[in-house]
């Protein structure tokens, strides 16, 4: 079943979620085409972090809706969201320490399409076949982000900066439909975070939808096609980047300092 | 059916005194303290000694099973909990070293006295009874819903009205903040346990009375009934730990009543079965209950 | 040279038994840890299979290899109503579920009185040879070797280190951690069908709370890294008894001091070794192949 080219790809339907007291998201919505990259910004605790949680299904939200290809995600456990095609990096690295590089990324493409145990038991060829396959495909990911020399290395002696590529490596391996990336360039240099950008760019001409989270302005506006941005958990603009960052309201709120 | 209510109350009561000092270390550290049955069991075979041979009176026992139920809380809070602040361990490391200090505990109890039950000796307790309404109570029985009673007030004024107490609630509620605040984490931590400890030590002491009797396997009895409880009432709610007690207590008097005595025990397990199915946060609980 | 091996047997057959069956045990819990599943249900789950094998032999006089898996099964169907409804929960509720059945069931046995109530079953046919027990063993070993760089090996590892990242990679958590909770279920029933038919008698107080702290601790102590470490921890706590036989001239009850010393390990690895004795073994291994990575890192990357 395919959806008509034209819509959107991810739909947020005037979704509120709250912690406790607090309203960490109140009536968002936005919409991310794909092959686009989305971006989203606002200031520290504007609930962007929990909109991407909204998304993949570790938070539900209280109301609204969330579609993907017109499917409810709010109505699907975390692994079903996933197995649709949606992938996403943390604001702070969350990945496997004790596994290899590699081994992080072919994690998450066994979780597609990994061989059965029965096929392990009997060394059957199928299953060797389909492990070298993973292995291709995952140093392809590396090379994508940049990180293949370090492929052996463990996660946790990765420097921070291929930490966070490696993270970024394993959310592309499995060619995600929709990609939610939580401040992928924090901590960087600016070549490094030159670098990520050019990497989703590309993603993004490949056909994945990209959701970015960064507070590295500059950056956002540079690559994305539209921007979305929150503060308190309500959306106070949307739109193309040059006209979010003319709007006085976010001006006041966000870059106020500026110039 | 009032003797039933009597008897429920007062077995509760003890249940109650045992799952305060239980839920109490989980609000505060988090942690399920599987060593909590070891020093209940311990305070009653201590007060049992002490009465036995040296021939204490009753309360010196109770207040000696008290203190040494106390003492072993250090030696829990030193020995397992502390060490494991200091470095990341999985979920249940800190149950795992609980589970271990409680059978250290117990090896070296059986090594002393024995796997077998000691009596108290008769006459260790004035033997009157009153008349309630329909129902006989005796003054052990009162006692022991005093003793119960007023121990569990007397931690509630703490907790709510001292300075040791709103700093023990500091740390419950967000252990970093406490720290930053000023507070010596370390010091309420081993407060609490002791705390803790001592309440199991003297539902221990009373228990014994109780059942005539102390024997290294006793904890393992109350165990399931003091699960059932903290769960029952909502784990770290030490209001819900009180309500489960007496609530299992006369869930049991009924469940005798119904199904005769060999189901007294299968009561707890049903209460806690039923909860975590239908309602794990328990009645009073607030702590989240889902996973991730 | 038979002769020897038939003489070395005769005086250690039981430790030997034992202590493939122990290895079982430790197995049997070493998945469910290996998920982050905590469960202390695995010695209720062995007097399930112990008494369910026996009384299918001596009341119904299956074949053995029959009551061995029923045994096993029986204890897996009875996991399933225990663990599904819990999974979705904090980890802790499930512990504490499981603490509760094997309570439960530890004074279900002592009331049976078909099953002989607190004397248990005695004359129990001797069925169980070592060979049986290693075979199991052996195979279960093999699965586990060969499970390791499988979807279903790197999914348990994923979920070990981080359990909401791995459901956010498509992992479904929770249908692993009940596989993993039945499949414990299952060896520990294989185990008890096994054991029964080897000590010939089922007494009601060999499945409860010591049990399953030794079994905890055969696991935690060997290490959780690989299926080796509980197999390891497993031998060497089994060991301890022989070792401790000759304090009983001390005066000190060897029942005593065994538990405590079991205690002790299980608390000095907890603190000090989380990854347990394997990580002793594994240091020198790893500090060659480490070795072998650090070319001058390229810090262009």
């Amino acid at each position: 079943m395919t959806p008509p080219d034209d819509s959107p790809l991810l739909r947020l339907e005037n979704v509120s979620r709250a912690f406790g007291g607090v309203q960490a998201a109140m009536g968002v919505s936005l919409e991310v085409e794909r092959g686009t990259v989305h971006g989203l910004i606002g200031p520290n605790g504007a609930g962007k972090t929990t909109i991407l949680n909204l998304i993949c299904g570790i938070l539900k939200p209280d109301s609204g809706s969330i579609l993907l290809h017109g499917l409810r995600l709010d109505m699907l456990p975390p692994f079903r969201i996933a197995q649709l095609g949606v992938r996403r990096t943390y604001q702070t690295t969350r990945l496997f320490g004790g596994m290899t590089a590699c081994e992080n990324v072919i994690v998450g493409l066994h979780a597609q399409s990994g061989d059965s145990i029965w096929q392990r038991l009997v060394f059957s060829p199928v299953a060797r076949r389909k492990e070298r396959e993973l292995i291709v495909r995952a140093r392809s990911a590396l090379a994508q982000a940049g990180i293949e020399r370090v492929a052996e290395w463990r996660a946790r002696d990765l420097p921070y900066g291929g930490q966070r590529r490696l993270e970024i490596a394993r959310a592309l391996a499995s060619d995600p439909v929709l990609l939610l990336l939580d401040e992928p360039t924090a901590g960087m240099s600016v070549r490094e975070a030159a670098n990520v950008g050019d990497l989703v760019r590309k993603l993004a001409q490949k056909g994945t939808a990209v959701l970015l989270i960064e507070h590295n302005v500059e950056l956002v506006m540079s690559i994305a096609t539209s921007v979305t941005v929150l503060n308190f958990g309500r959306v106070i603009a949307s739109g193309k980047p040059d006209v979010v960052r003319r709007d006085p309201a976010v001006i006041e709120a966000y870059l106020g300092a500026e110039d | 059916m009032e003797q039933q209510a009597v008897n429920g109350i007062f077995s509760g009561s003890i249940y109650a005194l045992f799952a305060v000092g239980y839920t109490l270390v989980f609000g505060v550290l988090d942690i399920l303290n599987l060593a909590h049955q070891a020093v209940f069991m311990v305070g009653g075979v201590v007060a049992l000694e002490l009465m036995l041979g040296w021939h204490l009176a009753f309360w010196l026992a109770l207040l000696a099973g008290t203190a040494a139920a106390g003492l072993l809380g250090v030696v829990l809070e030193r020995l397992a909990f502390r060490p494991l602040r200091r470095r990341p361990g999985t979920e249940f490391s800190a149950l795992i070293s609980s589970l271990a200090i409680a059978t250290m505990f117990e090896a070296i109890v059986l090594q002393v006295y024995g796997p077998n039950l000691q009596r108290f000796p008769a006459g260790a307790f004035p033997a009157s009874v009153y008349q309630l309404g329909d129902a006989r109570v005796s003054l052990l029985q009162v006692v022991i819903v005093a003793v119960s009673a007023a121990l569990t007030l007397a931690l509630y004024l703490l907790l709510q009205h001292s300075r040791l107490g709103s700093a023990i609630r500091a740390v419950a509620e967000n252990r970093l903040a406490a720290r930053v605040l000023g507070i010596d984490v370390d010091r309420v931590i081993l407060v609490t346990v002791v705390v803790s400890s001592a309440l199991g030590g003297t539902a221990g002491v009373l228990y014994a009375l109780v059942f005539n009797g102390a024997d290294p396997a006793v904890g393992h009895a109350v165990e399931l009934k003091g699960l059932a409880v903290i769960i029952l009432g909502g784990m770290g709610s030490i209001p819900g730990a009180v309500l489960g007690g007496y609530l299992l207590g006369l869930t049991e008097v009924a469940t005798v009543a119904g199904l005769g005595s060999p189901f007294r025990d299968a009561a707890a397990f049903l209460v806690l079965f039923v909860i975590l199915m239908v309602r794990p946060r328990g009645l009073l609980g607030r702590k989240a209950v889902r996973s991730a | 040279m038979t002769d020897a091996l038939a003489a070395f047997y005769q005086s250690y057959s039981s430790t030997i038994n034992l202590l493939g069956i122990n290895a079982l045990l430790a197995l049997s819990i070493y998945l469910t840890l290996a998920c982050g599943v905590f469960t202390l249900a695995n010695a209720a789950f062995l007097g399930v299979g112990a008494y369910t094998a026996a009384l299918l032999t001596m009341r119904l006089q299956w074949p053995f290899a029959l009551v061995i898996l029923a045994g096993g099964m029986t204890a897996a169907l009875l996991s399933l109503p225990l663990a599904l409804p819990l999974l979705r929960l904090r980890g802790i509720f499930l512990a504490i579920a499981t603490i509760g059945f094997g309570e439960a069931l530890r004074v279900f046995f002592l009331n049976w009185s078909y099953a002989g109530g607190a004397l248990g079953l005695v004359g129990v046919p001797p069925l169980t040879e070592w060979w049986h027990v290693y075979l199991i063993l052996a195979i279960l070993a093999y699965v586990l070797w060969r499970m390791r760089h499988s979807s279903t090996g790197y999914a348990l590892e994923a979920m070990r280190e981080d359990e909401s990242s791995a459901q956010t990679m498509g992992i479904n958590t929770t249908r692993y951690k009940l596989l993993a909770f039945m499949s414990g279920a299952l060896v520990a029933g294989i185990a008890g069908g096994l054991q029964a038919h080897l000590f010939l008698i089922v007494d009601p107080r060999d499945y409860g709370y010591q049990r399953v702290v030794d079994i905890l601790a055969y696991a935690v102590v060997g290490g959780l890294g690989s299926f080796a470490g509980p197999v390891l921890g497993a031998g060497l706590i089994s060991l301890l008894p022989d070792l401790l036989r000759n304090l009983r001239g001390l005066g000190i009850s060897p029942g005593a001091v065994r538990q405590f010393v079991s205690g002790l390990v299980l608390l000095v690895v907890i603190l000090y070794l989380p990854g347990g004795l394997v990580t002793l073994l594994e240091r020198p291994v790893s500090a060659l192949r480490y070795r072998r990575q650090l070319q001058p890192p390229d810090s262009s990357i």
